[in-house]
């Protein structure tokens, strides 16, 4: 084999040991044994990061808002007006789901900034992976939404109600109506996936063509801007399937 | 990574308690101190469009009242002014008036005193001639008819020097 196969081969490893998700430990349980992966302790340490914040945040607030309780309240009326925006009175409703699901992904696809830089021989004493390089944990999500949607759908128009959204505008679109349960979580998850995984090998390609300087310009672009992107389309989305649900 | 497993089911868990613990902490406070918060404020405001209401009723009370006060005080001023120039005239009057008489008094003193001095000075003359009379005639000429009929004389000679 030459040097040049032998780097190629080593750079397939190397991506494919970082995006590799690995098993942190096993529970055995009731006469289970369930494996818990990285991405599920990372979802742990985001909830944790975001339990924290919220009672911290909500602990001493003030009349005249300072701080980090300017951006909550920004971001709390934000999400009340977007949603009521999209889904009229019963918008609000919502609010917390779709902030939820924003304040998450936000965090998990911004926590890898996090991680120490390497290099020079130098291994960062922890590293912080995207948890949605996961499809688990993107499909998670992705059927988390559609659970709301279709208890919308029965919630505000009733069992034959949501029937007959089915056959509208005309009875033959049935299929295609039924198909839409199937392709928008299936879009809603590939997305999110395939954008922060997709991110994700490109930063690791850089990092180890070109370990200097160029990694914290492209992590701008490929980890900042990128995970913030999809985040808000993944909300987005989830408001524009509800808000169609419940119309 | 691409196949699914337990953590698919652990995400919806880990996914739905995140949300139902977000709704409790961090939603429900700030919403119902924003909310409060707004309740406050309108509240403030709608007290202090009350208050300005009513501050702007004094000022224009105010305004009124002062606005009379200022016709009051000139009216006043006109009349206290009307008063002191009636005053002033009366009192230039009857100063007027006073020096009138006074004047017209030491005019009728002063024609008293020319009286009587003359009426002095006669007697005196009158007297002194009869003296020199009497050394003359070489008798005494000092009775009260001669001093009469002397003063008589003598005034007779004022008269027709006068």
């Amino acid at each position: 084999m030459t040097g040049a196969h032998e780097g190629a081969a080593t750079i397939g490893e190397r991506i494919t040991e970082a995006i590799a998700i690995k098993v942190a430990f096993t529970i055995h349980a009731f006469g289970l044994s369930i494996d818990i992966s990285d991405t599920v302790i990372t979802t742990w340490v985001v909830m944790a990061i975001l339990i924290g914040f919220s009672i911290i945040v909500t602990r001493r607030l003030k009349m005249i808002p300072a701080g980090v309780q300017v951006f909550v309240e920004f971001f709390i009326g934000f999400a009340d007006s977007f949603t009521t925006d999209y889904m009229g009175h019963h918008g609000k409703k919502y609010a917390p789901f779709i902030g939820t699901i924003v304040l998450f992904l936000v965090t998990a696809n911004l926590l890898p900034l996090l991680t120490p830089i390497g290099g020079f021989g130098f291994e960062p004493f922890f590293t912080i992976k995207p948890l949605t390089r996961d499809i688990n944990v993107t499909a998670a999500f992705a059927i988390i939404t559609m659970t709301v949607v279709v208890f919308s759908n029965f919630r505000y128009h009733g069992p034959i109600g949501f029937l007959k959204t089915l056959i509208k505008p005309l009875p033959m679109m049935l299929p295609f109506n039924l198909l839409e349960y199937i392709v928008k979580p299936l879009s809603l998850t590939l997305r999110l996936f395939g954008n922060i995984l997709a991110a994700f090998i490109i930063m690791q390609l850089i990092e180890i063509i070109v370990p200097v300087g160029l990694p914290p310009i492209m992590a701008l672009y490929f980890d900042l801007f990128d995970g913030l992107i999809q985040a808000v389309v993944f909300s987005f989305l989830s408001t524009v399937y509800i808000a169609e649900a419940i119309e | 990574m691409l196949s699914f497993g337990v953590t698919f089911f652990i995400t919806i868990i880990n996914i739905s308690i995140l949300y139902f613990v977000l709704k409790r902490l961090l939603w429900k406070p700030m919403k119902k101190f924003m909310e409060t918060r707004a309740a406050k404020v309108r509240e403030e405001l709608d007290g202090a469009a009350t208050a300005r209401g009513v501050a702007e009723e004094l000022k224009r009370r105010y305004e009124t009242l002062l606005a009379e006060a200022e016709r009051e005080a000139e009216a006043l001023v006109k009349e206290a002014e009307d008063r002191g120039k009636a005053e002033y005239k009366a009192i230039v009057a009857r100063a007027e008036a006073d020096s009138v008489e006074i004047r017209h008094r030491a005019e009728e003193r002063a024609e008293f005193e020319v009286r009587r001095a003359h009426d002095e000075l006669s007697s005196e003359v009158a007297g002194l001639a009869m003296a020199a009379a009497s050394r003359v005639a070489g008798r005494s000429l000092g009775s009260a008819d001669d001093l009469s009929e002397a003063e008589a004389f003598i005034r007779g000679l004022q008269v027709n020097r006068g």
